[in-house]
């Protein structure tokens, strides 16, 4: 376990889990994202449902590569899961609230 | 940042590098078609109404009891020919077909069997030999590494931005960086637009969950929604049948609208014979906006129906595919996209193969790692030209009456680009580059010399005003040729040049 | 026929911009690149990029235009940029210091 454990403060390791933030995390982050965004431009700009869709889903690969750039950018790798699992928390509430 | 480009960039250059040749050649897919089929004449341009009239009555004694038809008349680059092609519902176990047909007697053009530009350009986004797909899902994460990549590119290299002009040339391995550098800051706004465009295809792939997220997961009204945005109303078939409006009248409503009689790109009748049949009908883009782009006609009264409604968000979407695929693109924006795409090859090579460079070192058997990158790059990036001039050789040269000839000339693609694999192995480091580069100029010279001897169209058979396409890319081919060859001149002094001074540098060295 | 003309103002353009830089300067002339000329370099360039634009705009409209001035920035960027680099590597070597 110590073994498995130690793996992911060796280099690969460190690399393996930020991939995973960034494609997984990343992933659900961005979807979660973009679903506020098309529901803010429904809600509060006042488009129709299907245009916020559309527009939210245009910006969707936007909002995906520029967390993947994020994720390799920032130092510690402690921050950035507990960021970017609280942004893709609240951002679910926002969206079930909205 | 840095780590982030190499590392997107190199674990998918090569696939990158097939992705852009391909896609650069499917500016040319009709071009490449009509080369492939060298039995054919370009049609002549005929008014509206005949053709769809010619079409109609084709598809009435081929298909029809077709779920839809469609008919794509002789009048532009896209279509030389008159086209049809019917389609069936899915669970029906009749199959889809589809014919260019002759406008002298309204019967099919017989042509050779062939994959054509088409199958080359679907190459790009759908790979081959994978189940249906699995490539365009493959081909979506390349894109979105190639998109982080030129991210990454543009905020690791900012200050290659501001002293742009203030470059200068670097020997050696630094030259294949400064070329790469080049390349994509040249073209960057062409890149990001392609790669942008191209994951924009991929968002019902990969990104659905918004649009289902924002509808609070009622798929079903997100579909009835998107349906209506996009003007394909799901119809139904009311069973009753009911004879289809003639031709030339939906012609004369359909100038009507359009204002002029070439403007159609397609006309798509879906359930014909049918009380309840449609057709809606898709214009030409005239460039990367257009607002009205297709009309819905009652196929049996020829009247006028909704049209399509206006929508920002689908048009802002529709450019940015209108862009990535480049049908409104003359001749003359048609050649500055494929240059653009060939910055984007030349920036994909350079940058695999500088990776390549900055690790070996002088003086210093090389590591199998390093061999197996040469071998890669090698084989991919001169030997991927040299399998489509198999490609090309084998539309010629296999029989025509050979069965699955369209799937062998694709096996021919890949086959040859096998063999180029094989001979970077057998001469990887010294002389693989210029070794290759020369088997690329034998292949480009066999090409209009086989088409000389084989289907007479060549240069000297055929004059520039009768057959502008052949004797247009007998000379580009020629003039390939030349490229290589000096490319190849240069490589091979090159690669005998540093190896000479290196030992001179040793037995100096070894004297000192 | 605008669109030939706006390729050449854009290479134009550039190597304007690009001879505005003291490095390049020194490529083709032995005098000094003063301030004054470097502003009248500089204004020149970005002026035929300019102009390049519009003699796009009038021959195809934005949409269109844009598209051209895309593809014949970079193309003649490139073209610029090759051309310095042949001029770098022609320069006689008592010049290279």
């Amino acid at each position: 376990m110590t073994r498995f454990l130690n793996y992911f403060r060796s280099y690969n390791g460190q690399v393996l889990l930020r991939l995973f933030a960034a494609i997984l995390l990343g992933y659900v982050a961005s979807n979660a994202i973009s679903v506020v965004f098309a529901k803010l431009l429904h809600v509060a700009a006042g488009l129709a449902l299907s245009e916020a869709a559309l527009y939210a889903s245009l910006s969707g690969f936007l909002i995906y590569s520029l967390i993947i750039l994020w994720v390799f950018s920032v130092r510690s790798q402690k921050k950035l899961w507990l960021q970017l699992s609280a942004v893709t928390v609240v951002c679910a509430c926002l969206a079930w609230l909205l | 940042m840095t780590w982030l480009h190499t590392w997107a960039g190199l674990v998918f250059c090569w696939l990158l590098y097939f992705m852009f040749v391909t896609g650069t050649l499917g500016y040319l897919d009709t071009e490449l078609d009509q080369w492939m089929k060298p039995e054919m004449k370009p049609a002549q341009e005929q008014n509206l109404g005949q053709d769809l009239s010619q079409a109609v009555a084709f598809l009435q004694n081929k298909a029809p009891d077709a779920e839809r038809w469609f008919i794509s008349p002789a009048n532009h680059r896209d279509n030389p020919q008159l086209r049809v092609s019917w389609h069936y519902p899915r669970d029906s176990d009749k199959s889809n077909g589809r014919a260019l047909i002759d406008q002298h007697n309204g019967e099919e053009l017989e042509h050779r069997d062939t994959a054509g530009g088409q199958t080359l350009y679907r190459m790009h986004y759908r790979l081959h030999y994978l189940p249906s797909g699995w490539g365009f899902r493959l081909t979506s994460i390349f894109t979105l590494a190639m998109f982080i990549a030129l991210l990454t590119g543009v905020v690791a290299h900012r200050k290659l931005f501001k002293d742009f002009f203030s470059f200068r040339p670097q020997k050696g391995k630094a030259a294949w960086l400064d070329m790469h550098n080049v390349t994509s800051i040249a073209s960057l706004p062409f890149q990001l637009m392609i790669t942008y465009s191209g994951l924009i295809f991929a968002i019902t792939t990969w990104m659905p969950f918004i649009g289902v997220g924002a509808y609070d997961f009622d798929v079903k009204s997100l579909r009835k929604d998107l349906n209506e945005l996009r003007g394909t109303p799901r119809i139904e078939a009311s069973g009753e049948s009911a004879e289809l409006i003639d031709m030339h009248q939906l012609a004369n409503n359909i100038t009507a609208q359009f204002g002029s009689d070439n403007k159609v790109r397609f006309i798509e009748i879906r359930h014909p014979g049918d009380r309840h049949a449609k057709a809606f009908v898709r214009s030409h883009l005239s460039g990367p906006i257009q607002e009205q782009q297709s009309l819905q006609f009652n196929a049996v009264t020829a009247q006028l129906e909704n049209q399509q409604k206006e929508s920002n968000a689908l048009e802002v979407r529709n450019t940015f595919i209108n862009l990535h695929e480049g049908l409104f693109a003359g001749p003359g924006l048609r050649l500055l996209y494929i240059l653009s795409g060939l910055l984007g090859c030349i920036m994909v090579a350079t940058g695999a193969i500088y990776y390549a460079q900055k690790r070996r070192r002088e003086k210093q058997a090389p590591s199998r790692q390093q061999t197996l990158l040469d071998i890669l790059n090698g084989g991919t990036i001169v030997g991927l030209p040299i399998a489509i001039c198999g490609f090309m050789l084998a539309n010629r040269l296999l029989p025509i009456t050979l069965e699955d000839r369209a799937d062998w000339e694709v096996h021919c693609l890949f086959l040859s680009w096998l063999a180029t694999f094989a001979m970077a192995g057998m001469y990887a480091h010294k002389a693989m580059w210029h070794k290759l580069c020369l088997s690329l100029a034998i292949c480009l010279l066999a090409v209009p010399l086989v088409n000389y001897v084989s289907v007479e169209r060549g240069l000297g058979q055929t004059s520039l005003e009768s057959d502008p396409l052949f004797v247009i890319s007998d000379w580009v081919f020629l003039g390939l040729v030349g490229l290589s060859t000096v490319v190849s001149y240069f490589l091979k002094r090159k690669s005998l040049a540093p190896s000479s001074a290196n030992q001179r540098a040793l037995q100096t060295g070894q004297t000192v | 026929m605008f669109s030939v003309y706006a390729f050449i103002l854009c290479l134009i353009g550039f190597f304007a911009l690009a001879f505005a830089k003291t490095r390049h300067w020194k490529l083709l002339f032995a005098r000094k690149l003063t301030e004054r000329k470097k502003h009248a370099l500089w204004a020149t360039g970005s002026g035929s990029l300019i102009i390049a634009l519009l003699f796009l705009k009038t021959e195809w409209g934005w949409a269109l235009g844009l598209c051209f001035y895309a593809g014949l920035l970079s193309l003649s960027m490139f073209a610029v940029v090759f051309s310095l680099s042949y001029l770098e590597n022609r320069k006689p070597k008592r010049l290279r210091a």
